[in-house]
């Protein structure tokens, strides 16, 4: 098993092969990368023909824009990520708007709680970077999560949960602030 | 509120920041802050350190393998996997035209010739296999009929059969099926008659019959373009 560095660097040593048309280096990346990738692509566009294809368009990306990674500016993983990312929003915003009724369950979430700030932390001691997402209370990271990986702005996630533009800005800059404090000093 | 907006206050900037990695910043914002970001190296950091917290809602999901096809499909797009056969052939035009090939075209027509008639064509196409042994030896009228000579066609077994084919943008048009043994003469449409002499051709190994659904199926024997004999009257 390689440790979280290890894996860093190969994965940075994969891209600079790529970069320089090494099309095992591009394989190895495929191997090390993908099924994160196509979990992330799964998560946006719900749907595993549209994954599949929007992967198969990740990685043609990947072999092209490899010399544009700079392993100075952003880990491996987050700038495959971003560049997945992209892509599956992409594809979202060419389909049909979403239908609102589907977010009836967190609607509901949401407006029976007068400020989400009050529920009850799920954690508040953290061993892991990942535990931070533990800090968000519920209604916090499902509207994060659903401008991350849904692409809703502002604008469009009010529209949808028929709340107020200004509480909806409110609840996701307290998510972004509290995920922050304990991203960079553990609280 | 976007007249509260005020990206000259360093906190607002760094919540901006993560905003817009988040993606919530709808068009105008997003807008005026690329806007700042173009020339501001802080902002860009503060970027890059927002979408490292961020990854975070990525790394909470559980990888998924993607089914093999997409890496097939994502290698032939890349180039990584060869093209068939018959998308590669315009890099192969030029080997046909070797003083090699015409030689030994040469040659072997002399082989042949107390054996068979010489062909009386006006262009002709030596077909080969790997070791450089002619398997049929196929030659033109200027009407753009096909006189095809069997030599040593060693690639084609039992219940098999070669296939002459023209590509035609791309896509193999076959000319008709080739003799084992002694000659054959084949008479090709006005339409690919039209374009003999300027297109690719290839020879591959068929079911006996000829490849079932129009297109090749088998290994491909060898592949090249009409070459004219001296004094031809054809124009290439």
């Amino acid at each position: 098993m390689l440790d979280a560095m290890q894996r860093q660097q190969y994965l940075i040593e994969q891209l600079n092969g790529c970069a320089q048309g090494d099309h095992q280096a591009f394989e190895r990346l495929y191997r090390a990368s993908s099924t994160h990738l196509y979990a992330q692509l799964l998560r946006i566009v719900r749907d595993e023909g549209a994954a599949q294809d929007c992967l198969q368009h990740v990685f043609i990306k990947i072999w092209h824009a490899a010399d544009q990674y700079d392993a100075m500016r952003a880990k491996p993983m987050t700038w495959l990520s971003t560049l997945t990312r992209n892509i599956g929003i992409d594809w979202l915003r060419r389909q049909k708007p979403q239908d609102a009724s589907t977010d009836e369950h967190l609607l509901e979430a949401v407006i029976s709680t007068d400020d989400p700030e009050d529920e009850s932390m799920h954690a508040q001691q953290h061993d892991s970077l990942r535990d931070c997402l533990g800090t968000l209370n519920s209604q916090q990271r499902q509207l994060m999560e659903m401008v991350y990986f849904q692409g809703l702005t502002h604008s469009e996630l009010a529209h949808t949960l028929a709340q107020p533009l200004g509480s909806v800005k409110s609840w996701i800059r307290r998510g972004l602030e509290r995920l922050k404090t304990c991203l960079t000093s553990g609280i | 509120m976007p007249d509260q907006w005020d990206l000259t206050s360093p906190e607002e900037r760094h919540l901006a920041a993560g905003e817009y990695v988040l993606g919530a910043l709808d068009r105008d914002q997003k807008a005026r802050f690329e806007a700042l970001l173009a020339v501001s190296h802080d902002l860009r950091n503060e970027v890059d350190n927002w979408r490292e917290h961020l990854h975070l809602f990525n790394e909470q999901l559980d990888p998924k393998t993607p089914p093999n096809k997409i890496w097939k499909r994502i290698r032939q797009a890349t180039g990584a996997l060869p093209l068939p056969w018959w998308q590669r052939l315009a890099t192969w035009q030029t080997m046909t035209a070797s003083f090699g090939v015409i030689a030994l075209a040469m040659g072997m027509l002399w082989q042949q010739a107390e054996k068979t008639k010489l062909p009386q064509g006006e262009a002709v196409f030596v077909v080969q296999d790997e070791a450089r042994t002619p398997g049929w030896i196929i030659s033109a009228t200027q009407q753009g009929d096909l006189i095809v000579q069997a030599v040593q066609p060693s690639q084609v077994g039992q219940n098999q059969t070669g296939e002459l084919w023209l590509i035609a943008g791309g896509t193999p048009i076959s000319l008709g099926l080739l003799p084992t043994q002694g000659s054959q003469r084949l008479q090709p449409n006005s339409e690919l008659r039209a374009q003999l002499f300027n297109a690719d051709l290839a020879v591959s190994i068929e079911p006996q019959g000829g490849a079932p659904a129009g297109q090749p199926t088998g290994p491909i024997v060898d592949h090249g373009r009409f070459t004219p004999m001296a004094g031809s009257s054809i124009t290439f």
